[in-house]
């Protein structure tokens, strides 16, 4: 009886630490910006309604977005985007699915600002690629509370085509930023 | 000839100007917008549990409204309103507000039955939509 007793105080126990592992957002930012120097306007955008879930006892991530739910300041920008060069009717999501390579590094028992290095492949406008980044994780009260990440992807990669009328506006670099306050993932 | 030569510039100087007016015009509302559908939010997540293909084959990048029970409220650190309606058990409808237009939506309370009108971007955990604001015909 007694064992049985351990096992289901270890169990229950093991469980709720597995719970607390896990962290997730439904409403992370990420932006990206494609500016070329010379360009006049600023061609960037913002999303605030990225989905993220990270685990911390293994460093697994993943990153989803809606590409229609970028924002620009420009109405035609954002038509251009959609319909020209990200084809969102088509495809209409962004996938990260990787991990944190240095998660070990990660102490959830002390408070901080833990820089980390992230690895996976990146889906978008049909096309699946591999991209790292450097980043930030930062920890408090045993919970991993947000992260950030910059870091750079080229368009051409995913089969995104600049037209060379705009060859000059349009970078074919695009800064992209990552900025998510998770949540711990409750279990169901 | 002088007559032509006039016309053809006052065409082109309006043709300018309406594609500058164009190409610098602001990301616009859609309050004035009639929606292309109007549904129970149970009603939509099931449509793209089912099929997420046809639903956003219907539904992706188009203005639509939705009504049901709101499950979750908060605002983002730019003071953008974000509300849940509640759909199945687990994915709801995620409504990104209109900051321009988000007002009369402050005051909702988790469990107010709500009428929203959006743009439809499609489902991740939620069905996710953008540009919200709140229906008229809510009552």
């Amino acid at each position: 009886m007694k064992k049985l007793l351990l096992i289901i105080t270890l169990f229950v126990s093991a469980n709720s630490l597995f719970a607390q592992n896990r962290f997730f957002t439904k409403t992370g930012k990420i932006t990206f910006d494609a500016t070329s120097p010379s360009s006049p306007d600023k061609i960037y955008a913002s999303n605030e309604k990225a989905t993220s879930v990270i685990d911390a006892s293994n460093g697994a991530m993943e990153f989803a977005l809606l590409m229609k739910a970028f924002s620009f300041e420009k109405a035609l920008m954002q038509e251009h985007f959609n319909e020209n060069y990200v084809e969102s009717d088509k495809y209409p999501k962004a996938v990260f699915k990787g991990s944190v390579t240095n998660i070990k590094d990660v102490n959830l028992q002390k408070d901080g600002s833990y820089p980390v290095k992230i690895k996976g492949n990146m889906t978008m406008h049909g096309v699946t690629k591999e991209v790292t980044a450097d980043g930030k994780l930062v920890v408090k009260a045993g919970n991993i509370v947000s992260g950030v990440s910059n870091f750079s992807i080229l368009l051409s990669d995913f089969n995104v085509g600049i037209p060379s009328l705009v060859k000059d506006k349009v970078s074919p670099e695009a800064k992209i930023t990552v900025d998510i306050s998770y949540d711990p993932l409750k279990a169901s | 000839m002088k007559k032509i030569l006039l016309t053809t510039s006052i065409v082109l100087t309006a043709a300018a100007a309406f594609g500058y007016y164009l190409f610098n015009k602001p990301h616009g509302s859609i309050v004035d917008d009639a929606p292309v559908s109007s549904s129970e939010a149970t009603y939509l997540v099931s449509e793209y549990e089912a099929d997420e293909n046809a639903a956003n084959s219907k539904y992706l990048g188009k203005v639509i409204e939705v009504s049901g029970t709101v499950s979750d409220k908060n605002l983002d650190e730019k003071g953008i309103l974000n509300l849940v309606i509640q759909g199945g058990d687990l994915a709801g409808i995620g409504c990104q507000f209109d900051k321009n237009f988000q007002s009369d939506a402050l005051s909702l309370k988790t469990g107010d039955q709500v009428k929203v009108k959006g743009i439809c971007t499609g489902i991740l955990m939620d069905v996710v939509m953008v540009d919200c604001v709140l229906s008229k015909s809510a009552d």
